[in-house]
């Protein structure tokens, strides 16, 4: 499978976060190293609560998920998740957050 | 031009530079002109015969470049300086001497400023203000008072707006109480009944939940469109003091997407700020952000997945600009009409997510500005889930609007028109039919009417009048392709040369033959419609003498059809899919053998993405109905939002009934999932994975894995690692991969990861077999 859109076989938020990493044609890229890059965000129970409390201490709203997206990543809550009522939707943007917050290609667009 | 005014140019003595060339008489003169050739300019000359050579050479170095008929016309900046520098009274004092041609609107319209009498731009035509445009320029401060050019752009952008209204109701007549409705509707001039007023009382200050859009229907021709045009019109006429913001979307024009119904906005906001001008800058500087925004998020997010956009995102601009607004938005003291003409385009062209995202971006709008109007103009009566319309259906013509229709179709005579609508009534195929009679027998009596209907059966009465037109088509070859041809939908010269020809009895045509009957075609206004993507034969007329030609002998219908489907089976675009399903039904083919399942109508509009009506999906077979469900859950996925979803569990929820081992089970688990519903999703996992047969890997996995995600959601890692580990099969992808066993690849995938998150949730070290590295984190 190496060569090209490895990324339209992940699901949500994955395949966003692979194109942001690689683009969109991932020569050279490997489901290994896929699979070791996302390995290595992912983060222990008692980390991810940390981070969805600190990511909903601002959010009331479908509208601040919204903004908080847009602020800090530069996209809208369809390109990392399929629709949902906000309860759901946090944990997808949570599980965006724990992948992006590593990267510094993120941190270099959050600060833009 | 006159030759009465008499000047010596002779005697003058003409500058080498431009420096003083505004003082020459010459110049001065052709100033006054908008355009002439030099022997134009020579004749209203008095004193010479000829310009000498300096002279033309003056006119032309101070001219634009001649046009093909050698007529030139002074640089705006010169006429400008000539004009200045003769002032008011000089400009005035040439004007006594000179006379102007009366057909030319600029030259008119030129002496009317500098004589004061110009009119107020409100009350001036389309050609009027372009000649004020350029007058404009020319008398820029010169002493004459003239509109800026500005404020000139800016009314015949209002002109232009209105010009196919204008075009449209050139010959409207009639249609009272259609109007009445939708001014009652509209509520913005006074009801005209008092039941209505006090309904409309309580209208006013209610949106779009209490008050739905409304849909004017009716068949093509019936002037739907018209009415719509005639009352924006009204509208204009009679409030010139305050006026009804109107936005007009026309879904036949190429290019209008509703994918991003944001950019529906910035299109709407662009028409609001031409009408109204003094709000201009507000309209504008929305729009410009609106676009900024939307352009930066798009070109940052090239792999976006979901083009469509959601309520939740556009939310975030309502909120904004709301609260940057608020003022304005909470003055706006009248309803804004909204139009969506051509909505059969929009349901033909537009997948059901882009539909839905339609209806839901108005609903939103409609939140912010409650008296929002949208009114849909279609062919047919639509539902679409949650959204109902007040329907308005135009029938035939009233009398006195028929009547005004012959005579736009070219039956001058009144009385002659009155005869046809008594003989045919008000429908427009057959008032159509009719003044193209009229016109080919050049009929002038309106006894002839009588006597040419009275030998018409009158259940065959369009087949009749299409055939005694045919008799006078005088390419024969055209006339016999024409009927039976109009059974297919789509016509041009491959159509007529592949699926026509021989069934109509031409046995060797060529393309040439084709492509001259094909423009003769064309010609025939009663048999052709444009449509967006080229002509096509009038479905009404095709619907009136279907029976006649498929039930006749003379026709060989059935033959027509077979060609169709052999022609459209080759190609593989959308389009021709369609016109094979469509020439497949027609010749009565039994749906499974065209890969029917049990419900055509719900088949094709899976297959199409075209949202089915509410009542063919309530009727379809309960497998039909599961298949179609589960393709509209996955498009909401796609590209619905939360309203989309909660408004498709609704739906679910009328029909309870699920056949055994259902493929719908999955999307609809996923789909409570997504609404948080979580007990609900795990009982339909539950019963699911009881029906699913063992051997069925792909659906098994996944249920098991959106069983895992409902615990995630819930936040309770440790049942989602357990059910991870109790279903080994999900964590398996690296060999499966490995072993090129690409089947299931998506399943496998998202098992891995999910395995592999869930191990990290757990704290646990991931496997030195499953490429590894890795360490406790923290």
């Amino acid at each position: 499978m190496k060569g090209q859109g490895l990324s339209s076989l992940l699901p949500f938020p994955y395949k966003t976060y692979a194109e942001r990493l690689y683009g969109r044609f991932q020569d050279g890229i490997s489901f290994r190293d896929l699979f070791v890059e996302m390995d290595r965000s992912f983060s222990d129970a008692e980390l991810f609560m940390s981070l969805y409390k600190e990511t909903t201490s601002g959010v009331k709203t479908k509208s601040d998920l919204e903004r908080l997206l847009r602020d800090r990543y530069n996209l809208n809550l369809k390109d990392i998740c399929e629709p949902g009522v906000l309860e759901v939707n946090l944990i997808d943007v949570v599980r965006f957050i724990e992948m992006a917050d590593n990267r510094s290609e993120f941190r270099d667009r959050k600060s833009k | 031009m006159q030759k009465e005014f008499k000047f010596n140019f002779s005697k003058v003595e003409l500058p080498d530079t431009g420096s003083v060339f505004n003082t020459n008489p010459v110049l001065q003169q052709a100033a006054f002109y908008t355009r002439f050739t030099i022997p134009e300019l020579e004749a209203v000359a008095g004193g010479i015969d000829k310009f000498s050579e300096k002279e033309v050479e003056l006119i032309r170095n101070f001219s634009n470049k001649p046009n093909s008929r050698e007529q030139y016309s002074i640089r705006d900046a010169d006429r400008n300086q000539v004009f200045r520098n003769l002032g008011l009274e000089g400009m005035k004092n040439w004007l006594g001497k000179i006379e102007l041609n009366p057909t030319d609107i600029t030259q008119t319209m030129l002496a009317a400023y500098i004589s004061g009498k110009a009119p107020v731009l409100d009350n001036q035509s389309l050609p009027e203000l372009i000649a004020t445009h350029s007058i404009s320029n020319w008398l820029k401060e010169t002493g004459v008072t003239v509109p800026s050019e500005a404020e000139v752009l800016q009314k015949i952008r209002q002109l232009e707006i209105l010009k196919p209204f204008q075009l449209l109701t050139t010959n409207f007549k009639g249609r009272v109480n259609d109007l009445a409705n939708l001014s009652d509707y509209v509520d913005w001039r006074p009801k005209s009944t008092v039941t209505k007023s006090i309904k409309g009382w309580f209208r006013e200050i209610v949106n779009w939940h209490d008050k739905p859009p409304l849909m004017i229907t009716g068949i093509g021709g019936a002037g739907k469109s018209t009415l719509v045009a005639k009352f924006i019109l009204d509208q204009l006429e009679h409030n010139s003091q305050k006026k009804l913001p109107f936005v007009y979307f026309d879904f036949d024009k190429p290019g209008l997407s509703v994918s991003n119904p944001l950019e529906l906005a910035i299109d709407a906001l662009q028409q609001l700020s031409v009408q109204f001008p003094a709000s201009s800058r507000i309209f504008n500087e929305i729009r410009d952000q609106l676009q900024k925004e939307i352009l930066e998020l798009e070109s940052a997010n090239q792999f976006s997945y979901a083009t469509i956009s959601r309520g939740s995102d556009r939310q975030v601009y309502y909120e904004k600009y709301t609260e940057i607004y608020a003022e304005q938005i909470s003055v706006v003291d009248r309803p804004v009409l909204v139009i969506f003409d051509s909505f059969e385009e929009l349901q033909y062209r537009a997948n059901t997510s882009e539909i839905n995202a339609l209806f839901s971006f108005i609903r939103e709008i409609s939140e912010i500005i409650p008296r929002l109007r949208p009114v849909f103009i279609g062919r047919a009566e639509v539902t679409y889930g949650n959204t109902r319309f007040e329907p308005i259906k135009l029938d035939g013509f009233d009398p006195v609007s028929a009547i005004a229709f012959l005579e736009a179709k070219g039956v001058a005579n009144p009385q002659l028109g009155e005869a046809i609508f008594k003989k045919v009534g008000g429908n427009p195929l057959n008032l159509i039919l009719m003044a193209e009679l009229v016109k080919r027998e050049k009929i002038i009596d309106p006894a002839q009417v009588e006597e040419i209907t009275e030998k018409m059966d009158k259940t065959l009465l369009q087949e009749l009048l299409v055939k005694r037109n045919l008799e006078h088509i005088h390419d024969a070859d055209t006339a016999r392709i024409a009927v039976p041809g109009i059974l297919v939908r789509r016509i041009n010269p491959d159509i007529i040369m592949e699926v026509l020809a021989k069934p109509c009895g031409f046995n060797n045509m060529n393309e040439q033959q084709a492509g001259q009957i094909f423009t003769e075609l064309n010609k025939e206004s009663f048999l052709i419609q444009a449509t967006s993507d080229g002509i096509s034969f009038r479905q009404d007329l095709r619907l009136a003498l279907y029976e006649l030609i498929i039930n006749s002998k003379e026709y060989k219908g059935r033959e027509i059809h077979d060609n169709a489907v052999r022609y459209y089976s080759q190609k593989t675009d959308p389009q021709s899919k369609a016109e094979t399903l469509y020439h497949c039904l027609m010749r009565g083919d039994n749906p499974e053998s065209v890969d029917y399942s049990d419900n055509a109508y719900l088949y094709l509009s899976r297959k199409m993405g075209i949202r089915a009506s509410d009542s063919k999906v309530i009727q379809a077979s309960q497998l039909e109905w599961e298949n179609y469900q589960q393709a509209e859950i996955i498009s909401i996925m796609n590209y619905g939002d939360e309203t989309t979803l909660k408004e498709k569990r609704a739906e679910l929820a009328e029909r309870k009934e699920r056949t055994p081992n259902s493929n719908l089970n999955y999307q609809e688990a996923k789909l409570e999932t997504r609404l948080a519903n979580f007990q609900n999703a795990n009982k339909i996992i539950d019963k699911a994975l009881k029906e699913a047969p063992s051997q069925d890997n792909q659906k098994i996995i996944d249920l098991l894995l959106l069983r895992v995600s409902v615990f995630e959601y819930q936040m309770n890692f440790k049942a989602a690692f357990d059910a991870v580990n109790n279903a080994p099969i999900l964590q398996t992808a690296y060999d499966y991969i490995q072993s090129n066993d690409s089947s299931h690849l998506y399943a496998i995938v998202e098992g891995r990861l999910t395995w592999a998150r869930l191990a990290r949730r757990m704290g646990l070290l991931l496997s030195k077999s499953r490429f590894t590295r890795h360490s406790k984190r923290r």
